[in-house]
């Protein structure tokens, strides 16, 4: 689009900074013709696992202040779908794409990531660490370092697409879990997923969502995203695909001020779907104020 | 089914709100549309609110009636929350910031010439603009439409000009008769003698009942269902509604982008 917008992250040239984030834009057409996919950076595709998930039974969606929670469960039609059915789709428009991949077992992740292999259009993977860990109890792949070194091992090996590892804010030490990710191999990193949430419907007294718990996101996370970044690009040398709230061309440059080489969107879509124009056309007088974008600035 | 949406899909427009009176509880809103929207009837509109943080996500509106002449839209809405209690009271002037139009509405070409309309309440909303294209292609329906009370009744005065034939009623009696819609329809099945197809609006258990009533009968019944929404366009997975047949892996289908109109035995309605 704007060629003085194109900016580096890792081993990906991005026409711009911006990246639609996975289960916000779906699979790149939902929005059109509001949002053609060709205007991001990049697009990152719905969660994707070896077999078919269901998802959640509803309600899977409750609004919350500046935000929402949502369980979707991770609804997908399988890696094979995506191959035969979207990235052909994807790969005849001028867009980079990013697979989320997601899993309840290691050797489920490493599954669709073989899979994934060589095909065309496929930019980078971003392994979704939130998802939970049946062999370890449920508990999520993404809290703890060595349940991280052990997936990212594994999935680096079996294959050479750039791989980001997304990492959860729902953890103690962000910069700690970083780290395991940056030594088990991945390429980047981008953060934050959700933060776990509930909302309770005080009339029938009992949760609003059916799964009880939901992930929070929207413009109310982007104080806690942006913290996290920050920690994370002190800890590590990786790139950093920021996002958490994000609405604004503002808001941008304070993610790549406090670290990131590419910054995503997603809830804001959903609140005002002529955003992605708007920030990039404001992020254009932004990028003419500076020789170079200023990643990491806020750090100096 | 209809394809999801006319030509070129959604757009995003604004909307300038020249008419805001009550309608029973509910308001009657109509706003000039510069856009050629085109809307197919049973689909919707996203509309943003303002309101700020508390207020963040668009809230899905039925396009009630379309005059693509005037570039005139109706919509009713029924004050229920802090989104559309905003609407409600917007004032004439104030420009409405519209996504739309949104999902697939009802196949007029399924209606046959006796096409039999159900309204729930606010539910009434999308069937004008339906009644109005069946009349339009000469096939007025019968419509049936029921509420907790008087005042919750909607879209009464232009369903009565659009169809054959009007049945009213009331749970209260204050209007019509005396009972739940459905209710009043088992008691008078005559009415439906000869009805080609049931498409409708309103509560879920009115429109599991209006299943039932067409398995019977063996005709075809559409309804319009509502489920909490983020994007509206598909995107996010998060209306949800079961299918009757779940088919490789996949067990859910989305209100807003493969609906809000479904076949009633596609869904699950409990
Ligand atoms: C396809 C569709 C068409 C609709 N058409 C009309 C119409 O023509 N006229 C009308 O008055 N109402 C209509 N509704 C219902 C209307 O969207 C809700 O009443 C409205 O969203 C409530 O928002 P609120 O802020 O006033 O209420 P709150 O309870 O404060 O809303 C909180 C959150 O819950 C959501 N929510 C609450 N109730 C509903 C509901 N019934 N359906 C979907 N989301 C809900 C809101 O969007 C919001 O995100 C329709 C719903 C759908 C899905
Ligand atoms: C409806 C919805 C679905 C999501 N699905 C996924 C997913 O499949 N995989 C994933 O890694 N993150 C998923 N997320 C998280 C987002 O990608 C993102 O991390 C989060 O929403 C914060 O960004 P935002 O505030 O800009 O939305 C989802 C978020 C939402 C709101
Ligand atoms: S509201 Fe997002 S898919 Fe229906």
């Amino acid at each position: 689009m704007n060629e003085n917008l194109s900016i580096r992250f890792g081993s990906l040239e991005l026409s711009n900074p911006l990246v639609a984030v996975s289960g916000t834009f779906g699979y790149g057409f939902d929005y059109e013709p509001v949002i053609p996919p060709e205007i991001f950076g990049a697009i990152v595709v719905k969660g994707t696992s070896l077999e078919p998930w269901p998802g959640n039974p509803p309600p899977r969606i409750v609004e919350t202040p500046a935000g929402m929670l949502n369980a979707i469960g991770l609804e997908n039609p399988g890696v094979e779908v995506l191959v035969e059915e979207y990235l052909p789709r994807l790969a005849a428009r001028d867009v980079r794409v990013i697979v989320n991949v997601v899993g309840k077992t290691v050797e489920e992740y490493v599954g669709v990531a073989r899979r994934l292999q060589g095909i065309e259009g496929v930019d980078a993977l971003e392994l979704n660490v939130s998802c939970p860990n049946v062999k370890a109890g449920g508990m999520s792949f993404g809290t703890s370092p060595a349940a991280i070194d052990n997936l990212v091992g594994a999935v680096r090996a079996a294959t050479d697409a750039p791989l980001i590892v997304k990492l959860t804010p729902n953890v103690t030490d962000i910069a700690e879990v970083a780290r395991a990710a940056e030594e088990a191999g991945a390429d980047a990193i981008s953060l934050i997923n959700t933060l776990l949430g509930m909302a309770i419907d005080v009339d029938a007294g009992k949760p609003v969502l059916a799964n009880v718990v939901g992930g929070l996101s929207g413009p109310a996370v982007r104080p806690v995203a942006l913290r996290c970044v920050y920690q994370v690009r002190a800890a590590t040398s990786l790139p950093i695909l920021g996002l958490g709230g994000v609405a604004s061309a503002e808001d941008v440059i304070a993610f790549i001020m406090a670290g990131a080489s590419a910054v995503g969107i997603g809830t804001a879509l959903f609140a005002d779907p002529l955003a992605p124009h708007r920030i990039l056309s404001d992020l254009a007088a932004y990028r003419a104020r500076y020789d170079e974008w200023p990643v990491g600035r806020a750090h100096l | 089914m209809l394809d999801p949406s006319r030509e070129g899909g959604p757009e995003v427009f604004g909307a300038r709100l020249v008419h805001n009176a009550p309608e029973g509880r509910a308001r009657r809103l109509l706003l000039v549309v510069e856009e050629d929207i085109a809307p197919v009837p049973g689909q919707f509109l996203q509309l943003g609110v303002g309101g700020g943080g508390e207020t963040y996500l668009r809230r899905p509106i039925s396009i009630a009636d379309w005059d693509g002449a005037r570039g005139l839209l109706e919509l009713l809405v029924l004050p229920v929350g802090k989104g559309t209690g905003l609407l409600a009271s917007a004032q004439p002037g104030s420009i409405i910031d519209c996504l739309g139009p949104l999902g697939r509405g009802f196949d007029l070409d399924a209606a046959g010439p006796i096409p039999v309309l159900v309204g729930g309440g606010i539910g009434a909303a999308p069937l004008v603009y339906l009644a109005r294209r069946l009349a339009e292609r000469g096939c007025p329906p019968l419509t049936f439409l029921g509420a907790s009370d008087h005042p919750g009744l909607a879209g009464e005065k232009s369903l009565t000009a659009l169809s054959r034939g009007v049945v009213l009623a009331t749970e209260d009696g204050s209007r019509g008769a005396t009972g739940m819609i459905t209710e009043v329809m088992l008691r008078n099945p005559g009415e439906l003698e000869g009805a080609t197809a049931i498409m409708a609006c309103g509560p879920r258990g009115m429109l599991a009942a209006l299943k039932g009533m067409a398995r019977e009968r063996g005709i075809p019944a559409y309804g319009s269902l509502e489920e909490h929404m983020a994007c509206g366009v598909g995107a996010c997975l998060g209306c949800a509604v079961p299918m009757s047949r779940p088919e490789s892996g996949k067990s859910y289908l989305r209100v807003c982008a493969d609906g809000p109109v479904f076949p009633l035995e596609e869904v699950i309605l409990a």
